[in-house]
């Protein structure tokens, strides 16, 4: 700014100079401040959100959420699934209008409502009817969306409500349909008729994806065709070897490719898992119990049991098979042993280990004569089959649901 | 003192001395493939001590097999007029199974901390 050759500053340049500097450190502080205000946002919306989904026996929940994009505003999305204690499940994505701290805090209270609500309505109308006050009294509550579905997965039965909210979708056999029934306006605003509900059936292998806004909306472009490019990246993706649950990465991937700017993100995917029954061979030796057991663990954390029950079911199949293999071992080292388990939507296990030696109570009380027992303690029901071409083990026990828990 | 860790199938043993306490660490899986040479590995790793302790806190499974391998260690040991303590952390597989066989004399402890090296117990 100083001319050549004299280093002083003439009185007017240092003035311009000074409104400069004043107005740069506005400007600084402004930024700082707004990203801190982003920084908070963000982490207040990440504490919110579910620290883990429930894991019902025959349904995987997975989930996805992507914040703004930097430079873009938090907005208020939200994801939640909890099970309602009964075997039924509830899940649900949302969409506080505003931005920054405020959507998020709105976000976390409704987030909350919605769970406490669950519990005591008689279905998700009544949900929603129940939300309508509570989100007038949160500031920032109003016209909030929302999509509430309550899944019966005993029933193969959802119910579900959209308060202005995207449709569901439903994919079923490489299928996919939009779930527009239910539909009712925006929380807390002005509306003159009840909130609707629907119902549908829910097929076992059948997926449900809930998502934002933010997945299928593009600038200047009607928002049905959104929906047509997600219904038609669900489809490509179901016909891929595994389940679209495997494939929630690639979904959001894909819907929003070329997006510069995109808004917060939210998906989240409930599937049946058809995997409810394990078969499993093993030769008449005790070397292939570790195989055996390695496999059904994880059989068994697929269909989301851990703990104490898991543990009863490795024990009381242990056992059996190490029955089996003795008798094996004392006809015929090649025979085989076969392990076949099933389980129901409701928890009822069935578990047979059958081989090709003929039943003899366990022997050499010293090397094994707690097996029998260990089975009893570890299931419900025991029945022995003996017969001469082999014996059948057959046990039962009905296993808690760790989506009730 | 610490041994090494020697495999036998899917377990994995170590031997620690403290004092006139021996403490076997069991570490992986037992079962009938292994159980009986487990025994053997534990009989023969004996070096006099007093009291022998079975830590199981990382131990992932335990059949009937295993049960009996630990009655019998059991008997051996009280027979020459030591003691053997188990520890299983309630939760565990290990410990249910413990827990349903009642072993007479026999108690299961949920953690053991190990005495400082050179202490007499």
């Amino acid at each position: 700014v100083s001319e050549p050759g004299n280093p002083v500053f003439p009185e007017e340049d240092l003035a311009v100079l000074e409104i400069l500097a004043s107005r740069a450190g506005i400007a600084f502080e402004n930024a700082r401040l707004y990203e801190r205000e982003h920084e908070i946002a963000t982490e207040l919306q990440s504490a919110m959100l579910p620290a883990e989904l429930p894991r019902p026996l025959g349904l995987r929940f997975v989930a996805r959420y992507l914040t703004a994009a930097a430079g873009l505003r938090i907005g208020g999305d939200w994801y939640d699934a909890f099970s309602l204690g009964d075997g039924r499940l509830v899940c649900c994505v949302g969409d506080v209008v505003g931005t920054g701290i405020r959507a998020a805090s709105a976000m976390g209270q409704l987030r909350s409502a919605v769970r406490a609500l669950a519990a005591t309505s008689a279905g998700p109308a009544e949900v929603l009817e129940r939300l309508d006050s509570f989100a007038t009294s949160v500031e920032g509550g109003r016209m909030t969306t929302l999509a509430y579905v309550e899944i019966d997965p005993q029933r193969n039965l959802l119910r579900y409500a959209c308060a202005g909210h995207p449709p569901p979708l439903l994919l079923h056999d490489g299928k996919v349909r939009l779930l527009e029934a239910g539909r009712s306006a925006p929380l807390a605003c002005f509306r003159t008729s009840k909130r609707a509900e629907a119902v549908e059936q829910l097929p076992t292998t059948a997926s449900l994806i809930l998502y934002s806004d933010g997945l299928v909306e593009r600038r200047g472009e009607p928002f049905d065709a959104g929906l047509e490019r997600l219904s038609n990246t669900v489809m490509a993706l179901a016909r891929m070897d595994e389940g679209i649950v495997e494939h929630i990465d690639e979904l959001v991937e894909r819907m929003l490719e070329g997006l510069v700017q995109r808004d917060d993100v939210c998906v989240l995917v409930a599937s049946g898992v058809e995997r409810r029954t394990f078969h499993y061979d093993l030769r008449a030796d005790p070397n292939e119990l570790r195989p055996l057991r390695q496999a059904l663990r994880e059989w068994l954390s697929e269909n989301g049991l851990a703990g104490d029950e898991s543990n009863r079911v490795l024990l009381a199949t242990g056992e059996a098979c190490a029955n089996a293999i003795e008798h094996g071992q004392r006809f015929d080292g090649r025979a085989g042993v076969s392990v076949d388990l099933d389980l129901e939507a409701d928890g009822e296990l069935t578990a047979v280990v059958s081989d090709k030696g003929s039943w003899r109570p366990p022997t050499g009380g010293n090397r094994r004569g707690r097996g029998l027992p260990l089975i009893r303690f570890s299931m419900e029901s025991f029945e022995l089959d003996r017969s001469d071409s082999g014996t059948t083990v057959r046990m039962r026990r009905k296993l808690a649901m760790r989506g009730d828990a | 003192m610490t041994s090494e860790f020697v495999n036998e199938g899917p377990a994995r043993i170590a031997f620690q001395s403290r004092g006139s306490c021996t403490i076997i660490t069991l570490m992986g899986e037992i079962d009938l493939s292994n159980a009986a040479r487990v025994e053997e590995r534990i009989l023969d790793g004996r070096n006099g001590a007093l009291s022998y302790v079975l830590e199981m806190s990382a131990l992932e499974y335990l059949d009937s097999a295993g049960l009996a391998m630990i009655d019998r260690l059991h008997r051996e040991i009280s027979g020459m007029g030591h003691t053997l303590r188990l520890v299983a952390p309630a939760g565990s597989i290990v410990h249910s199974v413990l827990g349903f066989a009642q072993l007479s004399g026999l108690s299961i402890e949920e953690s053991f901390d190990a005495p400082g090296e050179g202490a007499g117990l």
